[in-house]
């Protein structure tokens, strides 16, 4: 070895490909245990309906892409652990004896968990399609009639113009909601996971902090919280489903059943912003996080 | 170079040049300090052995070395870059054996293990590491999670001179192997330092293992430098004394501060004395005692002596 040679620490090209493949080889079981879900899943077709869309009178042979953000979510959720499995994230790990900036290391490790996160949510999305289509009379994505609620005093009086029928097919961007979902979700969860020693605490802590303010505020009736609450369910709501479920409200017509309509259609800009608000939140944090690594 | 120690040993190793110093260093876990303004000197080229009791923060130093904790206070410095500023480049310069033998990946087959490393070393030579792997017969197709602690510690000795970097930390590099292994171990070890230049710094609290290879030793005790010399300094000044003494016989001023370990009979006395052999001779015939035999301390008894010192302070 020379001495031009000494000391030579490897190019961030080849650190990032290596961690790309440990991470790989980290979570291959949970991956190929998806792959055979799917597999299983296109052989074994009848369990398409379990994908059918959730909306009431919506059919259940149509792909609503929206239904997969939370799939997206619960994955993302649990991928930090296979990414970080045999580091240990505060002690002496192999990780850190290598010769690269801890806290770029990091980073190169929680990019390699988000590239194998993606590949299996483009896998599972593709195989779900693959399902939808083989189904007769599946379709990808929803061409429906929706009813929109412009007065909901008037709707739940029985006043016709109260209400009208939107005819609504599933827009471009809610084909990239799995994406997104999946992405801030990991982002926010490895931000925990790689910045908290105990990252279990913390989410249990947010829980319960979570609680006490919802029982306070039912209780004593404090407004600003609820109302508080609902905009931060509503931007979650947003993230995972494009708002499938903050945009609807219960409305009962004289001599009708409680049926939910919708207030508004999601919309690209609503979702835009949401999305990118939390993925801005979750990149802020994971970077935070990893820095709590740095070497000085 | 005339540099003590409250104990009396030399820190000073003299003007260098030095593969690592370290100034003043100071480490401390909550209300303990693990290290106490620490100031050593490994020579460029050196076997530098790092002695100690557990917990007298020699895996903390290798640490700090590495920039896997960081310091409180002082300065470090490894083949001239500072951890601290530059942790990839002091890493890529070092080969290193951590304490613990956790490699990390349990999934990972041996030879994926290597050759996860192999990528991280731009220096990697894959023939020496393929030779080394025959040598400690290691299986590449046996999961890490199936190796046993000393199977384990051979892949991390692999990992660690593999790269050949011009400097070895080696935290107790022989826990957990058995004779034949350990034996094997010093053998390569010792082949490395003959191909490569070196500079290697041993941590253990067992110095007959390694003495084979040592030529500089450091006592560190409750995160202090007790002392650090040469071997042959310490192996020349540090004797064992046995004298016959007159009845009721009382050793003079001389030998403050110079008597590392005593055992005391009614007219014979076995002492370990630091000092020049004939300045402790002449100190003991000026005190009326005839010596009858000087004898020479392994590196082991040195050390233990100095460690087990009472009144070292």
């Amino acid at each position: 070895m020379s001495t031009t040679t000494a000391g030579r620490t490897p190019t961030a090209r080849a650190a990032a490909v290596e961690q790309a493949r440990v991470v790989g080889l980290a979570v291959k079981w949970e991956v190929l245990a998806i792959c055979a879900l799917l597999a299983f899943g296109l052989v074994a077709i009848p369990i398409l309906e379990m994908f059918g869309a959730q909306v009431e009178g919506e059919p259940l042979t149509a792909l609503n892409p929206a239904d997969l953000g939370y799939v997206a979510m619960m994955l993302a959720l649990l991928t930090p652990l296979g990414v970080w499995r045999g580091e240990s994230r505060f002690g002496e790990s192999p990780l850190w004896t290598l010769p690269v900036d801890h806290a770029r290391h990091a980073r190169m490790k929680v990019a390699a968990g988000w590239l194998w996160l993606m590949t299996v949510v483009t896998v599972g999305l593709l195989a779900i399609c693959g399902m939808v289509l083989m189904v007769e009379d599946g379709t990808l994505g929803l061409d429906v009639t929706r009813t929109l609620v412009l007065d909901p005093a008037g709707a739940a009086a029985g006043q016709a113009d109260a209400v009208r029928n939107v005819v609504w097919s599933t827009p471009w961007w809610q084909w990239l909601i799995p994406f997104t979902a999946g992405t801030a979700t990991y982002l926010v969860a490895t931000a925990l996971w790689v910045g908290a020693k105990r990252p279990l605490w913390w989410v249990g802590g947010i829980w319960i902090c979570y609680l006490v303010f919802s029982v306070v505020a039912e209780e004593a009736g404090v407004a600003w919280i609820t109302a508080t609450f609902e905009a931060a369910y509503a931007t979650l709501d947003t993230l995972f489903t494009g708002g499938t479920d903050s945009l609807r409200m219960g409305i009962r017509p004289p001599n009708e059943q409680w049926t939910r309509m919708w207030t508004a259609m999601p919309g690209a800009g609503r979702w835009v912003a949401m999305t990118g608000g939390w993925i801005a939140v979750g990149l802020v944090a994971a970077w935070g996080a990893t820095k709590r690594h740095r070497e000085a | 170079m005339n540099a003590t120690t409250t104990a009396g040993l030399p820190v000073d190793l003299g003007s260098g040049p030095f593969a690592v110093t370290t100034g003043g260093l100071v480490k401390r876990y909550g209300s303990v300090t693990a290290l106490d303004h620490l100031d050593l000197q490994i020579p460029d080229g050196a076997v530098y052995v790092l002695v100690g009791p557990n917990g007298a923060g020699k895996s903390t130093l290798i640490r700090l070395l590495m920039d896997l904790v960081r310091r409180d206070a002082g300065s470090v410095d490894v083949l001239g870059v500072d951890p601290r500023l530059r942790g990839a480049e002091a890493r890529a310069l070092v080969g290193y054996v951590p304490e613990g033998h956790d490699l990390g990946y349990p999934w990972m087959s041996v030879g994926r293990l290597l050759d996860h490393y192999r990528r991280y070393h731009p220096t990697w030579d894959d023939a020496y590491a393929s030779r080394l792997a025959a040598t400690y017969d290691l299986d590449p197709t046996r999961k890490c999670r199936q190796l046993s602690k000393g199977q384990r510690r051979r892949v991390q000795l692999l990992v660690a001179l593999a790269p050949r970097p011009p400097l070895l930390l080696l935290d107790e590099p022989t826990d957990g192997l058995d004779h034949v292994v350990r034996d094997a171990t010093l053998t390569v070890l010792s082949e490395h330092l003959t191909d490569s230049p070196t500079t290697v710094l041993i941590s253990t609290h067992r110095v007959y293992e390694v003495e084979r290879l040592v030529d500089h030793i450091g006592m560190l005790s409750g995160g202090r430098l007790l002392g650090q010399l040469p071997r042959d300094e310490l192996q020349g000044k540090l004797r064992r004394y046995s004298a016959d003494v007159p009845e009721g016989w009382k050793a003079t001023p001389d030998f403050a501060g110079r008597v590392i370990r005593r055992a005391d009979r009614s007219r014979e006395i076995d002492w370990t004395v630091w000092g020049e052999q004939d300045r402790v001779v002449d100190d003991f015939a000026r005190a009326g005692a005839t010596v009858r035999e000087v004898s020479p301390l392994s590196m082991d008894d040195a050390a233990t002596a100095l460690l087990s010192r009472k009144d070292v302070s």
